[in-house]
C-alpha cells in the first residue's frame, strides 16, 4: 500500500516535472500572432508574410499575421507593447517603428525597455539609382555632376520625411557638397512615375522598391550603400568601393515580443528564425521581392543592434538639413 | 489576335476558369457588405497564391478587385451605402432611384454600364498600352495640378440649390482632407495628439457616414412608410427612353475612365466623380440630377469600371503601382519572380495575355452572376425596416472595423454619420464635401511639388501642352459659368426689348 | 434660428481651424509650406459663414430629432465599446437593440430571436470567412 501510494507519489511528481519542462518545451500550444504594423500588401506585410510561412513549418503551430496599419506604424507597435507577454503576439518591427518615429515625435512606447528582441529578419540596403537621361556612368561621375553649378537643377525623391530615402538623399548632399532638391510623396511606390519618367533623377532606396526597374532596364544602378556587395546585385559596388566612405544605411525588418515574455520563448523562437538562412524556399521568395533573409546571432545581438540603429537615426535626425 | 489567342487558350484552362470565378464571385460580395473592401479580401487571398501557379494568382486576385467594383454600387444603390470609394458618388442618383421604387431598375443599369465600362478598358488595355504609357508617364506634377483644376472646374456643379452652402462644403471637405502628417514638412495637421489620424481619414468611412448613417437617422422615423419594390424580372429591365438616356453617357464615362484609370495620380475614385458632373454638366435637364437621373448612375459606373481595368497598364507595363490594392498585385507576381515592367509583356507574353483574357472572362461572368442577383438584392428592401436598419448598423460598424482590425474607423463613421445628419437637416448636401475631401488633398500634393521641382517659378505650371490645355479648358468652363448666365439675361432683355 | 446656429457653428469650427492652422507655419513664411493650404481653407470658411449669416436664402431646412439621433450614436457606440472587450456576438446583439429602439414598435421578443441570428450569421462571414481577427465571445 505504502509502495502504491509511493509509487504514485513519485509518478506524479515526475509527471508534473515533464509537464512544467513540458509547458515550455511545447510553445507554441496554439496559434501565434505576428502583428504586422502597417496595411495588406505592402512590403514590410509580404516579408512578414513569408517569414510567418517558416515559422508555421519551424513550431508546427499555424503562425497568423495581423494588420493593424495607421500612425506610419504606430498603432500597431502600440497594441504589442501593450500586449500579455506570453509569446503568442509577436511585432514585426522594421527601422519606422524603432528606429525613425520614436525621434520624431511622441509614439506612446518605449522601443528598447517595451520589447523582447527576438531576430533580425531582413536588413535592405539602399541602393543608389539614376534615371538613364542622366550622364553618370558611375558613382563618382554622379558626384562630379550633383557638386557642380549644374547638379542644383536635380531632385530626389523620398516616400516622405524620415524615410531612409530621405535621410540618403540630405547625406549625400552634405557628404559631396551637393545641393539635390528633396521631392517628397505619399510613399515610395507614389514616387515611381516621376522617377520612372525622369522628372526625378537621382533616387536613394532600398532595393526591394527599386529592384524590378533595375532587372529591366528603366533606371541605371550606380552603388549599394552598404558593407558587401548583394548577391542579387553582384555587378554593383558598394558605396565605398566607388569611392563614398562612411555612407552605408538601410532598413531592417525583424521579429520581436513584448518585454517580460519567457526566455525560453525567445530562445524556442530564436531558434526557429536561424533555420530561414538556409531555408531554400524562404531565400527564394526573398530574393524576388529584392530581399535576403538575415539572422542575429543571439536575441542580445539584436537589441544591441536595434538600440546602434536608434542611436544612429537619431545623430542623423538632429541634423538640421531634417527641422 | 494571334496574342489574344495565346491568351484565351491559357485563360481557358480550368484552374485559371476556377480562379477567375473565385474572384469575381468573392469581389462582388467583398463589394456588397459596406466597408470591408477589396484591398481586405486580396490581402486575405495573398498567401493562397503563394502555392499557385503566378498567372492562376493574379487572375483571382484581379477577379477579386474587378468584382468588387461591379458589387460596390449594390450597397449605394439599395442603402446609400458607397462600398467602395468609387461607389460613392452613385449614391446620388441611385438612392433616389430606390426610393422611388427603381431600385431594380437601377442595379440593372448599373450592371449593363459596369460590363460596357469594363469591356471598353479591355479593348484599351489590350490594344493601347504602348500609347496610354506614354500618357501616365508624361503627367508629373504640373500636369496632374492642371488636371485636377479641371476637375474641380466640372465638378463645381455637384450639390444643392444654395451655392453658399455647397461652396462651404467643398471648403470643410477640403479641410478635412488636411488631417494628418503633411507629407512636405513632416508637421502633423489637426491630429490633436492622435497616433490615429497622422495617416488622415480614409474615403470609405467618411463617405459611409456622411451618406450611410445619415441616411439611417433621417429614415428611421419614416420606417413604416417604405416604397414597395417589385422583384419580377420584366420590372427591372430599362425603359427604352431609359436606353437612350443611358446610351451616350456609358460611353462618355467609359472614355473619362480609361483616361483617369491609368494615372496613378487620380484612378476610378475621381473619373467616377468627373463622369458624374460632365454628364450632369451636358444634361438638358441638370435638376433632374440628384433626384434618381438614370444617366447620374450609367455613367459614373461605366467609367470606374474602365478605371479599373486600366489602372492596370501601368502595373503591367511600367511596374507602378497606382493605388494600394495594385501594389499587393505587383508583389502577388514578384513573390513568383515575374517583374512586371516593360520588359513583361514581351518575356512573359502567356502571362500578360492570359491575364488580359481572363478580364473578358471575368466581366461576363460577372454580368451573368449579377443580373440573376438583383432580384435577391431588391428584395432585401422588402424586409420590414425596422428589422432592416439595426443589421445595417451592424454591418456598418463590422466592416468599418474590418479596414484595420480596430475600432478607431467606427467612430470617424459614427461621427461623420452624426455631421452629415446635422447638415442634411439643414440643407446642406454632403456631396460638395465628399468632393472637397477627394480633390483638395491632391491639389495640394500636386501643387507644392510642382513648386518644388519648379524651384518656384510659376511658368513651370505651363511647360507642357497637356497642363496648359486643361488650364485653358478649365478658365473657359469658369467663365461660361460666371458669365453664361448673366450673358442669357442678357440677350433675354435685348429680345424683350426688340419684340 | 437653428439656421443661423449652423453657420455660426460652422464659422466658430473655421476661426478655430485657422488659428491652428497658424502654428503650422514653416520658418521662411515665404511660398507654399504647411499652413497655406489649411489657412485658406479655414479662412474660406470664416467668409462664408459670415456670408450666409448675413444674407438668408430660402432653403429646405428642419430640425433635429432626437430619438433616432440618440438611437443610431447608442447603436454604434455600444458596439465600439464592446466589441473588444465581450466579442462580436454580443456587441452585434447589444448594437440592433439599441437601433431598434429608435422607432417606435415594440415587439422586442420576435426581433431578438433575428438579432441572435443574424449575429451568428455576421460572426461566421467576418470571422469565418474573412478572417477577422475578434473572438465570438469573450470571457468577462
Amino acid at each position: 500500500m505504502l509502495r502504491k501510494i509511493c509509487g504514485l507519489a513519485l509518478a506524479a511528481l515526475t509527471a508534473s516535472v515533464v509537464s512544467t519542462v513540458g509547458a515550455s518545451a511545447q510553445y507554441p500550444e496554439r496559434s501565434v500572432t505576428i502583428v504586422v504594423p502597417f496595411s495588406a500588401g505592402g512590403n514590410t506585410d509580404v516579408i512578414a508574410r513569408v517569414i510567418a510561412d517558416h515559422l508555421t513549418e519551424e513550431l508546427g503551430q499555424p503562425v497568423v499575421i495581423e494588420n493593424r496599419g495607421g500612425g506610419g506604424g504606430t498603432i500597431g507597435t502600440r497594441v504589442v507593447a501593450k500586449a500579455k507577454p506570453d509569446g503568442y503576439t509577436l511585432l514585426f518591427g522594421v527601422t519606422g517603428t524603432h528606429s525613425v518615429n520614436p525621434n520624431l515625435r511622441e509614439v506612446g512606447y518605449d522601443p528598447l525597455q517595451d520589447f523582447a528582441p527576438v531576430s533580425v529578419a531582413v536588413i535592405s540596403s539602399v541602393l543608389m539609382v539614376v534615371h538613364p537621361s542622366v550622364e553618370a556612368q558611375n558613382l563618382e561621375e554622379l558626384i562630379a555632376l550633383t557638386s557642380s553649378s549644374s547638379g542644383s537643377r536635380l531632385n530626389f525623391a523620398s516616400g516622405g520625411v524620415g524615410t531612409v530615402a530621405h535621410v540618403a538623399g540630405e547625406l549625400f548632399n552634405e557628404r559631396t557638397g551637393s545641393s539635390l532638391a528633396h521631392i517628397p510623396y505619399k510613399g515610395a511606390g507614389d514616387a515611381l512615375n516621376d522617377v520612372v519618367a525622369g522628372r526625378i533623377q537621382v533616387y536613394m532606396n532600398n532595393i526591394p522598391a527599386i529592384l524590378p526597374h533595375v532587372t529591366s532596364g528603366t533606371l541605371r544602378p550606380l552603388a549599394l550603400a552598404s558593407a558587401t556587395r548583394s548577391k542579387l546585385l553582384p555587378d554593383v559596388p558598394t558605396t565605398q568601393e566607388a569611392g563614398l566612405e562612411d555612407f552605408e544605411m538601410g532598413s531592417w525588418y525583424g521579429l520581436l515580443a513584448p518585454a517580460g515574455t519567457p526566455d525560453d520563448v525567445i530562445a524556442r523562437l530564436h531558434e526557429a528564425m536561424t533555420t530561414m538562412v538556409d531555408s531554400e524556399k524562404v531565400n527564394e521568395r526573398l530574393a524576388a521581392l529584392g530581399s535576403e533573409p538575415t539572422v542575429s546571432e543571439s536575441p542580445e545581438a539584436f537589441g544591441e543592434y536595434i538600440k546602434g540603429q536608434l542611436d544612429w537615426w537619431k545623430e542623423v535626425l538632429d541634423r538640421p538639413a531634417f527641422h | 489576335m494571334e496574342n489574344l489567342l495565346l491568351g484565351l487558350s491559357t485563360a481557358m484552362m480550368i484552374e485559371n476558369l476556377i480562379a477567375c470565378f473565385a474572384g469575381v464571385f468573392l469581389g462582388t460580395a467583398i463589394g456588397v457588405i459596406p466597408g470591408i473592401g477589396a484591398m481586405a479580401a486580396i490581402s486575405l487571398l495573398l498567401p493562397l497564391t503563394f502555392a499557385l501557379d503566378p498567372l492562376t494568382g493574379i487572375v483571382m486576385l484581379a477577379g477579386v478587385y474587378y468584382g468588387a467594383e461591379y458589387g460596390g454600387s449594390t450597397a449605394s444603390i439599395l442603402l446609400n451605402l458607397p462600398g467602395t470609394p468609387s461607389n460613392a458618388i452613385t449614391c446620388i442618383d441611385g438612392y433616389p432611384m430606390a426610393q422611388q421604387g427603381r431600385a431594380g431598375v437601377a442595379l440593372f443599369v448599373t450592371t449593363i454600364a459596369s460590363f460596357v465600362g469594363g469591356s471598353i478598358g479591355i479593348l484599351v488595355l489590350s490594344n493601347l498600352t504602348p500609347l496610354i504609357v506614354d500618357v501616365a508617364l508624361a503627367f508629373g506634377p504640373a500636369e496632374y495640378f492642371a488636371l485636377i483644376v479641371l476637375c474641380f472646374v466640372a465638378v463645381s456643379a455637384i450639390g444643392g440649390a444654395d451655392p453658399k452652402k455647397n461652396f462651404a462644403m467643398i471648403l470643410l471637405g477640403g479641410l478635412i482632407g488636411t488631417i494628418g502628417i503633411d507629407i512636405y514638412d513632416g508637421v502633423e495637421r489637426y491630429t490633436f495628439g492622435s497616433a490615429h489620424l497622422l495617416d488622415g481619414l480614409s474615403l470609405v468611412p467618411v463617405a459611409m457616414g456622411l451618406f450611410g448613417v445619415s441616411e439611417i437617422i433621417l429614415s428611421v422615423k419614416t420606417a413604416g412608410a417604405k416604397v414597395r419594390q417589385s422583384i419580377s424580372f420584366r420590372s427591372m429591365i430599362p425603359s427604352r427612353s431609359d436606353w437612350r438616356r443611358i446610351f451616350w453617357p456609358m460611353l462618355r464615362g467609359s472614355a473619362a475612365g480609361c483616361l483617369f484609370g491609368p494615372l496613378p495620380g487620380t484612378g476610378p475614385s475621381v473619373a467616377a466623380l468627373f463622369s458624374y458632373a460632365n454628364e450632369k454638366k451636358l444634361s438638358r435637364q441638370p435638376e433632374r440630377f440628384g433626384k434618381g437621373a438614370i444617366e447620374g448612375v450609367a455613367s459614373p459606373e461605366a467609367s470606374n469600371n474602365a478605371a479599373v481595368q486600366t489602372a492596370f497598364i501601368p502595373t503591367l507595363a511600367l511596374g507602378i503601382p497606382g493605388t494600394p490594392t495594385m501594389a499587393i498585385m505587383i508583389g502577388a507576381l514578384m513573390i513568383h519572380g515575374v517583374v512586371p515592367g516593360p520588359l513583361m509583356i514581351e518575356n512573359e507574353p502567356r502571362l500578360f495575355w492570359g491575364l488580359v483574357a481572363s478580364f473578358w472572362i471575368g466581366n461576363l461572368l460577372l454580368l451573368v452572376l449579377n443580373i440573376p442577383l438583383i432580384g435577391l438584392w431588391v428584395s432585401l428592401l422588402n424586409i420590414p425596416y425596422r428589422y432592416l436598419y439595426p443589421s445595417i448598423v451592424v454591418l456598418i460598424c463590422v466592416g468599418s472595423y474590418s479596414i484595420a482590425n480596430s475600432v478607431q474607423d467606427i467612430v470617424v463613421v459614427l461621427l461623420f454619420g452624426l455631421i452629415g445628419y446635422v447638415l442634411r437637416r439643414q440643407g446642406f448636401m454632403p456631396a460638395p464635401l465628399l468632393i472637397g475631401f477627394v480633390l483638395c488633398p491632391m491639389l495640394e500634393e500636386n501643387l507644392r511639388r510642382a513648386m518644388l521641382m519648379g524651384r518656384g517659378d510659376i511658368s513651370y505650371f505651363f511647360s507642357s501642352t497637356i497642363s496648359v490645355v486643361a488650364l485653358a479648358i478649365s478658365i473657359l468652363l469658369l467663365a461660361s459659368a460666371l458669365f453664361g448666365p448673366l450673358l442669357k439675361s442678357v440677350l433675354i432683355r435685348r429680345r424683350r426689348v426688340s419684340s | 434660428m437653428t439656421r443661423n446656429a449652423t453657420w455660426l457653428l460652422l464659422g466658430i469650427c473655421g476661426a478655430a481651424a485657422f488659428f491652428m492652422a497658424l502654428g503650422y507655419q514653416a520658418g521662411g513664411g515665404s511660398g507654399i509650406d504647411s499652413a497655406t493650404v489649411p489657412l485658406i481653407l479655414s479662412g474660406g470658411i470664416v467668409l462664408i459663414s459670415l456670408l450666409g449669416l448675413t444674407f438668408k436664402q430660402d432653403t429646405e431646412t428642419s430640425g433635429i430629432e432626437l430619438r433616432p439621433l440618440l438611437a443610431i450614436s447608442a447603436a454604434v457606440l455600444l458596439f465600439i465599446l464592446s466589441v473588444e472587450r465581450f466579442g462580436l456576438i454580443p456587441a452585434t446583439l447589444a448594437s440592433m437593440v439599441a437601433a431598434y429602439l429608435g422607432q417606435s414598435e415594440r415587439r422586442i421578443a420576435p426581433f431578438l430571436v433575428y438579432a441572435l441570428i443574424f449575429a451568428f450569421a455576421v460572426w461566421s462571414l467576418f470571422s469565418m470567412g474573412l478572417g477577422l481577427p475578434v473572438k465570438a465571445i469573450r470571457g468577462f
